[in-house]
């Protein structure tokens, strides 16, 4: 399984920084930096997957009319194009602009890069929308994990969707699913947390410890406080690729 | 409930279950070491009733002998059970060891005790990147300042907004579910 580390730009001098090759991270085109493609250029990362940002900008604007939309396209295939990113996902933004006009975009992506975006499948699209996609792309996503959605008691749902996807050939990803003790349950090709940057989070101050088969999270001791954010994300950052190295089979390669 | 009678049978009487559904080529050497080690421990159980000597549970076990060229092994019986009941039992002892979850401090005793002893951790079938990431404990004083330390920092600004330092108050937004949060 592949475990793409997402918002590496929230912390740019933690992935600057580390010493060693990060096999995979996820970043949104809101937020991407030309440093982040410097990285991919130059091998120090392996393989990005690109996010749209769409939900997060759109959210946001409610407001923006169809032509910003049209325009925020267009910019994201230019990016895509000029950058040369092989794996993106398209605008999963129907809760803002609709079912039709999503798949209109989606449309315009595939055409505009000569790639298949990646379909990051909703619930309220249905099932059958979801065999559709995994007949005719071959990496497909499900979304609204994050956003809870979809819920924990229908995790167990996951298999089902997995088992379609890989019946048709399809990858599939779990977008923002990182359930620490249950990815191992999961055939899931590939998934994305940005937890490992939440040691800064001043509520949520969590220190990772990658044990060689599973994580640990420590919640911040109380009445204690941390000594510096960046000593605590680094630190949480090497981990969290260690992991990634884990899932991905290489386990052997840290004997 | 009927006894357990173990009986010592040459391995080429036992019959592999054609559709067993675990993969356990990967572990037939590590279930060697272990018999290398310690010996032939856990009996293999076969079906008696139904399909003579078929195996129920300990097809790793059977190849692990064949590899190391053992000729006997000891085996169990099963002859109170009818087929539907062998066909589930063989998945549930397979599963069943996942019901169970390792307590993590009494496994780093028991793993630092062996080491101390001189023992190779890798008999225990932990991988060794794994018992280093048991042992090797996170200084915890590295990353948080002791509660005295806290407290002093936060009577020396009182009235600041967020006076811990590894607080910047940059915003930052989860770009898939769209949280805020200050960092």
């Amino acid at each position: 399984m592949k475990l793409y580390l997402a918002a590496p730009t929230s912390r740019k001098n933690i992935v600057v920084n580390y010493p060693n090759r990060i096999d995979y991270i996820l970043e949104s085109f809101y937020y991407i930096k030309p440093w982040l493609i410097d990285m991919v250029n130059t091998s120090r990362i392996k393989s990005l997957l690109l996010d749209s940002g769409a939900f997060t900008l759109f959210k946001a604007n409610s407001h923006l009319p169809e032509k910003y939309v049209d325009e925020y396209v267009q910019k994201y295939i230019d990016y895509i194009n000029q950058n040369e990113i092989e794996l993106f996902f398209e605008l999963d933004i129907d809760s803002i602009v609709g079912r039709l006009k999503v798949e209109e975009i989606r449309q315009k992506i595939n055409r505009g890069t000569g790639k298949l975006s990646i379909p990051a499948w909703h619930k309220s699209r249905g099932i059958k929308n979801f065999i559709e996609l995994a007949k005719d792309y071959p990496y497909i996503a499900i979304g609204g994990i994050a956003s809870k959605e979809i819920k924990k008691p229908e995790y167990a749902e996951f298999h089902k969707l997995i088992d379609i996807a890989h019946k048709h050939g399809a990858k599939i990803h779990g977008l923002g699913f990182t359930p620490l003790n249950e990815l191992s349950n999961f055939d899931f090709d590939s998934v994305d947390s940005s937890s490992w940057s939440y040691g800064s989070r001043s509520h949520n101050s969590s220190l990772y410890k990658f044990t060689g088969n599973s994580m640990i999270c420590y919640s911040i001791p109380p009445g204690r406080r941390r000594k510096h954010h960046t000593i605590i994300d680094s630190h949480n950052f090497h981990q969290w690729c260690l992991y990634q190295r884990y899932l991905n089979g290489a386990s052997a390669c840290l004997q | 409930m009927s006894e357990l009678r173990l009986e010592y049978l040459p391995v080429s009487e036992l019959i592999p279950y054609t559709k067993n559904p675990r993969k356990n080529d990967a572990a037939v050497e590590r279930i060697a070491n272990l018999i290398k080690e310690y010996g032939f421990k856990k009996p293999i159980l076969v079906d008696e009733k139904n399909n003579k000597n078929e195996i129920i549970a300990g097809h790793t076990r059977l190849k692990a002998a064949l590899l190391l060229g053992i000729e006997k092994v000891p085996v169990i019986f099963a002859d109170d059970l009818s087929p539907e009941q062998v066909k589930a039992f063989r998945i549930a002892d397979n599963k069943s060891g996942e019901w169970a979850e390792w307590d993590r401090d009494l496994l780093v005793g028991e793993l630092s005790d062996l080491r101390d002893i001189g023992i190779d951790l890798d008999i225990t079938g932990f991988f060794t990147h794994e018992v280093e990431g048991f042992l090797t404990p996170i200084d915890l004083d590295s990353f948080y300042l002791s509660e005295e330390e806290s407290k002093a920092q936060i009577d020396q600004k009182p009235g600041s907004i967020n006076p811990d330092p590894g607080f910047n108050n940059q915003k930052v937004v989860c770009p898939r579910c769209g949280e805020e949060f200050f960092a």
